[in-house]
This record gives C-alpha cells, sequence and structure tokens, in this order.
C-alpha cells in the first residue's frame, strides 16, 4: 500500500468521523462546527483528487458563505443554543486537519501543466460547453437572493 | 490514484450518513446541515470521476451544482426564518399546522 492510497484512507475515515459527528450532535452549534471541519477535510480530499479551483471554491463558498449563514440563522432562532461546555478538546481537531491539508498539498501538488486536469482549462470547458446553463445559474442566482429578501422581510 | 471504486464507496457511505441526518432531525438548520453531507457527497463523486476519467466535465457540473446548492441554502434559511417568525420554532413537525 503507497502513501497515497494511505493518504486516501485517512481522509476518507476523516471525512466518515466528521460527518457522524454532525448528525450525532445535539447541540446545533456543535454541528455547525463538526461541518466546517468536514468542508476543510472535503476541500482536502478535493485537492487529493487534483480539484485544486473546486477546492478552493469549496472553502470559499461554503466556510465563508454557508457557515457563516447557518451560524446567524442559528443565533436567531428562539431555542437557540450557544453552549461551549465540554467542548475544550475541540481546538485540536481543527490543527489536525489542517496539518494533514497541508500535507497532502505538499505531498501532492495541483495537475501538472502536461495534465489534462489542469485547470487553466477549467474557464474555456466551462464557458465553451456550459455557457448557457452558467447564465441560468446566474439568474437563478439573482431570483434566489430577491426571493429570499422577499420572503424574511414580509410581514405576517 | 485511488480506484474510482473507492471513491463511489466513500460517497455512499456520506450519503447514507446524510439522508439519515435528513431523516433524524426535527429542526429545520440541522437537517439543511446534514442536506450538506448529502451534496458533498455528490460533489465528491463527480470529482472522483473527472480525476479518474482526466476530463474536466465532472469538475465543471461540480462548480455548478456548488453554486446551486449555495442558492437553495439561502432560500431555505429565509424561509426558515420566516417561518421561525410565525411559529416562534424551526421544528418542521409543526408545519402540520399549516396543512390543508
Amino acid at each position: 500500500m503507497d502513501i497515497s492510497t494511505v493518504g486516501f484512507f485517512a481522509l476518507s475515515a476523516v471525512l466518515i468521523l466528521f460527518a457522524i459527528l454532525i448528525v450525532m450532535s445535539k447541540k446545533l452549534v456543535h454541528s455547525l462546527v463538526f461541518l466546517f471541519m468536514f468542508i476543510i477535510s472535503m476541500a482536502s480530499m478535493f485537492i487529493y483528487l487534483n480539484a485544486v479551483f473546486l477546492s478552493i471554491a469549496e472553502l470559499i463558498i461554503y466556510n465563508g458563505g454557508i457557515v457563516l449563514l447557518l451560524a446567524i440563522g442559528i443565533s436567531l432562532m428562539p431555542e437557540g443554543s450557544m453552549g461551549r461546555k465540554g467542548m475544550k478538546y475541540l481546538i485540536f481537531i481543527p490543527v489536525a486537519v489542517i496539518v494533514l491539508l497541508s500535507f497532502l498539498a505538499s505531498r501532492y501538488p495541483a495537475s501538472q501543466a502536461s495534465s489534462p486536469m489542469n485547470y487553466s482549462n477549467l474557464g474555456m470547458i466551462l464557458f465553451q460547453n456550459y455557457g448557457i446553463i452558467l447564465v441560468v445559474l446566474a439568474i437563478a442566482g439573482v431570483a434566489s437572493l430577491l426571493s429570499a429578501l422577499y420572503i424574511v422581510g414580509e410581514r405576517s | 490514484m485511488v480506484p474510482l471504486s473507492y471513491i463511489l464507496f466513500l460517497s455512499v457511505v456520506l450519503f447514507a450518513i446524510g439522508v439519515y441526518g435528513v431523516l433524524s432531525r426535527k429542526n429545520g438548520f440541522g437537517m439543511l446541515i446534514s442536506a450538506e453531507i448529502i451534496i458533498n457527497a455528490a460533489l465528491l463523486n463527480f470529482v472522483g470521476a473527472s480525476a479518474s476519467l482526466s476530463s474536466l466535465s465532472g469538475a465543471s457540473y461540480a462548480l455548478i451544482i456548488l453554486v446551486m446548492a449555495v442558492l437553495e441554502a439561502v432560500v431555505f434559511v429565509g424561509m426558515l426564518i420566516a417561518y421561525s417568525k410565525k411559529t416562534s420554532s424551526v421544528l418542521l413537525s409543526k408545519l402540520r399546522r399549516f396543512r390543508g
């Protein structure tokens, strides 16, 4: 078993562990912290699979957008709980995940220039083959933003 | 590079965990967090196939799905906030009172 397979199994174990912790956590805030760790682990798995651009997008969109949005939503909910007892050990988990991520990113760098998975081609492929989908996606994005604003701002 | 079957198996396991989370939670935010596991399992499927077949189509689909997941989450959180204004709760089991 080479180092590549060992790294894959280690990352898989971390992913499954965090997924189980997300589902099993009683408090939503704990689930959110585990989701944060899960996304970092998934980004490292994407780096392992040579999808560097997608891993960066995942980190920015999920950890910068969705987790923050969910944190704000949870803090607004009536029965929200922000207890922190018994979670001191969690500080070691992000450190371990980030060390693992750094190791994998240095051990398996981005795709080589000669590889067909070179992500400098991604923009060309996206806009040549899926241009219509991207336009529809942009319209859907504006529609969802406006609909969310309308729903939240509606007076009962 | 590991075989594609390993990645697909991992994706299936994550998908099953996510489905269990969606079905076992009563809280709307908990369901959304569990749904994110399912979406990430689907993304892993696409990226794994893309890496295995050396094609960027899977990664392109994954990027599109990623953006769609964000839009879905935004609308869902907005609906949950509006729902919690009316019911003072985010437990989706209270949706029964709106039946009819």
